[in-house]
C-alpha cells in the first residue's frame, strides 16, 4: 500500500472514530431537553394544583361563587397542561390517571355547584373540600412520580454521558498509540535503517545492499531507487579501478621500452649504436607519441567529467589529416594494410587534434580488432554538406548484445573474450561519440560477428568550405 | 656450458624487441612469442625454453590463461618471470607459481640478476 493510501486510511478510521463517540455522547444526552420540558409543565401543573387548593382553602364556602369561577380558569390551564403532556409523550399511565381523576375533580365541583341554593351543611360542604382537596393531592401525587422518573432518566443520561466521556479520552490516548505506532513502524524504523544504509554508501560501503523491505510504498520505492543508484556507483567504481589499472599498465609499458632503450644506447659501443640509434630513435618517438596520447585521453576523460572540454575549432584540410593519421598507424602493425581508398578534398572548421583522435581511435580499433591482420580501409566523401568518414575492417566484429553499449564510457565491448585488448582502456569511442557530438556531426557503425565493423563520422561543413 | 634459451612472451612490440636484444647481447639464445597462444604453439614444436619471461595482460591468451596452460602440460620444471605492470607484482607472480617478478618499469640490470638467477638456481 502507498503512504498516501495507508494516510487515507488511518485518517479515515480516526475521523469514524470520534464522529462514532461524538455521535454516542449527543445520544446520551438526546431525550435531556425534552425530559426538561416536562418537567417544566409537571411543575407548572402543580402550581395551578396548589393555587386551587390554596383557592378552596381560601374560600371555604364564604363564596362559593368565586371559588368556581377560579376552579374554571385553573381547571381550563390543568386541561390545556394535560394535552401537552401527551402531546409531549409521556407514558399514557400518567397522563390517564391525571385525566380521570381531573374529571372526579370536575364532577365534584359541578356536585357542589347544583348543591348552591340549596342549604348545605358544615359537614356536606367539608365533605367536598376534602374530596377535593385528596383528588388535588391524587395529581400532585402522580406528577411527583412523573418527575421522579424523569430524574431517574436524567441521571442514568448523566451516567451515560460521563461513561462517554471516559470513552473519548481512552479512544484518544489509543489513537495516539496508534499513531505512534503508525509512524514509527511506516517512518521512523524504515528511514533510520534506510538512513543508515545511506550513510555507508556515503562512506564507500557499495558492496552490501540497501535493506528496506516490503518495497510497496514511496519509502520502498525509494530504498529500491538507492539501491541502483548503489549499484550504479559500484560499476562506475568497479569501471574506473579498472580504468586507472589499465591506464597504469599502460603507462608502464611504454615507460619500460624507454628506459630498455636509453639503457641499450648506453651500453653499446660504437659499432653497435650505429644499427641501433635508428631504430632506437624510431621507437622512442612512437612510444612518446603513444604516452602522450594515453595521458590525453585520461586527461579528456576527466575534463568530459567536468563538462570542460571546449573545442579548438580551425580551418583546416581533412584530407591531409587523414593522409598524416594513415601514415603514423600504418607503422603500428606489419600485418595489417591500412588503405585510403577514397579523399575528397575538403576544408572543414572544426578542432583538428580532436577530429585527429577521433580519427585514430576508429582506424586503431580497425588494426587491434583484425587480429589475423588484413585491410583497414578509410574513405571520406563530401555529400549533402556534410563529410562522412568511414573506416572499415574485416576482423572479429562486435557481439550483437554488446554493441547497444560500445560508446558508453569505460565499456569494453570485448571484456573475457579471447579478443579482450589489454590496451583498450574503454575510452576509445565514449571520447569519439563525445568529441563529433560535441561538432555538431553524428558517429556510428554497423558490425556483424566474425565479419567485421564499419564505423562512419559525419562533421558538418559550412556553406562556404562547399 | 650450452647457451640458454629464453622465452619472452609479451604483446608490446618495442618492448619485445628491446628484450630480445638486450639479452642476446648478452649471449643468450632468445626466442619471442606474441601472447601465450602462439608461445605454447611455439613450446610444442621447438622444445622447451630453460627459462620464461612472462607479460600477464596480453590479447588472445593472457599470462593467466597461459601458466595454467603451461603447468597443465609440463608440470613447473622451467621457471616462469612475471612481468607485470600491476601494482603488487609478488601477488601476481603467486596467483601463478612464477618463481620470479619483474615491475613494470624494470631496469635492464634488473632484469639480467634476475635471469641469472634463475638460471643458477635451475
Amino acid at each position: 500500500m502507498t503512504l498516501k493510501n495507508r494516510f487515507l486510511l488511518v485518517s479515515a478510521l480516526m475521523l469514524l472514530c470520534s464522529l462514532g463517540i461524538g455521535w454516542l455522547m449527543l445520544r446520551s444526552y438526546q431525550n435531556v431537553p425534552d425530559q426538561l420540558r416536562v418537567a417544566r409543565k409537571v411543575y407548572a401543573l402543580n402550581r395551578e394544583l396548589a393555587l386551587l387548593n390554596s383557592a378552596l382553602l381560601d374560600l371555604h364556602y364564604r363564596d362559593l361563587e368565586r371559588a368556581l369561577i377560579q376552579w374554571a380558569n385553573i381547571s381550563n390551564r390543568v386541561d390545556e397542561i394535560i394535552e401537552d403532556l401527551k402531546t409531549e409523550g409521556v407514558h399514557p399511565i400518567y397522563t390517564k390517571s391525571l385525566v380521570e381523576t381531573n374529571v372526579l375533580i370536575k364532577s365534584l365541583f359541578l356536585e357542589a355547584k347544583e348543591m348552591q341554593g340549596k342549604d348545605m351543611g358544615r359537614v356536606k360542604r367539608g365533605f367536598y373540600t376534602n374530596q377535593i382537596n385528596l383528588k388535588t393531592q391524587d395529581m400532585i401525587m402522580v406528577g411527583n412520580i412523573l418527575l421522579n422518573s424523569i430524574q431517574r432518566g436524567l441521571i442514568k443520561a448523566n451516567r451515560l454521558a460521563r461513561f462517554y466521556i471516559l470513552g473519548f479520552f481512552v479512544s484518544v490516548i489509543l489513537i495516539f498509540i496508534a499513531l505512534y505506532f503508525f509512524i514509527r513502524n511506516t517512518f521512523a524504523r524504515p528511514l533510520g535503517i534506510l538512513e543508515q544504509d545511506v550513510r555507508r554508501i556515503g562512506m564507500g560501503n557499495l558492496e552490501i545492499p540497501i535493506q528496506v523491505t516490503g518495497g510497496e510504498d514511496e519509502i520502498g520505492q525509494l530504498a529500491a531507487t538507492i539501491d541502483r543508484m548503489r549499484l550504479n556507483l559500484r560499476q562506475l567504481r568497479h569501471s574506473k579501478d579498472e580504468f586507472l589499472s589499465i591506464a597504469a599498465h599502460e603507462l608502464k609499458t611504454p615507460i619500460t621500452v624507454l628506459k630498455a632503450t636509453s639503457e641499450l644506447i648506453r651500453d653499446m659501443n660504437a659499432k653497435e649504436l650505429e644499427n641501433f640509434l635508428p631504430y632506437a630513435l624510431d621507437t622512442i618517438n612512437r612510444q612518446s607519441d603513444q604516452l602522450n596520447k594515453l595521458i590525453m585521453d585520461v586527461l579528456e576523460v576527466s575534463r568530459l567529467e567536468l563538462a570542460k572540454v571546449d573545442l579548438a575549432k580551425t580551418h583546416f584540410n581533412l584530407d591531409r589529416l587523414v593522409l598524416e593519421v594513415v601514415k603514423d598507424l600504418q607503422r603500428l602493425s606489419d600485418k595489417h594494410e591500412v588503405v585510403v581508398s577514397e579523399n575528397a578534398p575538403v576544408r572543414i572548421h572544426a578542432d583538428r587534434n580532436r577530429v585527429g583522435q577521433v580519427l585514430v581511435n576508429l582506424i586503431e580499433n580497425g588494426i587491434k580488432y583484425s587480429p589475423a591482420g588484413g585491410r583497414v580501409e578509410v574513405t571520406s566523401v563530401v555529400k549533402d554538406a556534410k563529410v562522412c568518414v568511414e573506416v572499415v575492417d574485416h576482423g572479429i566484429g562486435i557481439p550483437k548484445d554488446r554493441q547497444g553499449r560500445i560508446f558508453e564510457r569505460f565499456y569494453r565491448a570485448h571484456t573475457g573474450t579471447p579478443y579482450e585488448q589489454t590496451t583498450s582502456m574503454g575510452v576509445g569511442l565514449y571520447l569519439s561519440k563525445q568529441f563529433i557530438q560535441r561538432h555538431g556531426g553524428n558517429i556510428g557503425f554497423v558490425s556483424e560477428e566474425g565479419q567485421g565493423s564499419r564505423f562512419y563520422f559525419t562533421l558538418p561543413l559550412e556553406n562556404k568550405e562547399i | 656450458m650450452n647457451r640458454p634459451n629464453i622465452l619472452i612472451v609479451e604483446d608490446n612490440k618495442d618492448l619485445r624487441l628491446l628484450i630480445k636484444m638486450a639479452l642476446e647481447r648478452k649471449g643468450f639464445i632468445v626466442h619471442t612469442s606474441e601472447n601465450g597462444k602462439e608461445a605454447l604453439e611455439r613450446i610444442d614444436e621447438e622444445g622447451m625454453p630453460d627459462l620464461i619471461l612472462l607479460d600477464m595482460k596480453m590479447p588472445i591468451m593472457n599470462g593467466w590463461e597461459f601458466s595454467n596452460q603451461f603447468s597443465k602440460r609440463y608440470g613447473n620444471a622451467v621457471p616462469i618471470v612475471v612481468m607485470t605492470a600491476a601494482q603488487d607484482s609478488k601477488a601476481r607472480a603467486d596467483e601463478i607459481g612464477a618463481r620470479s617478478f619483474l615491475g613494470k618499469p624494470f631496469q635492464l640490470g634488473e632484469l639480467f640478476d634476475c635471469v641469472d638467477t634463475m638460471l643458477s638456481a635451475s
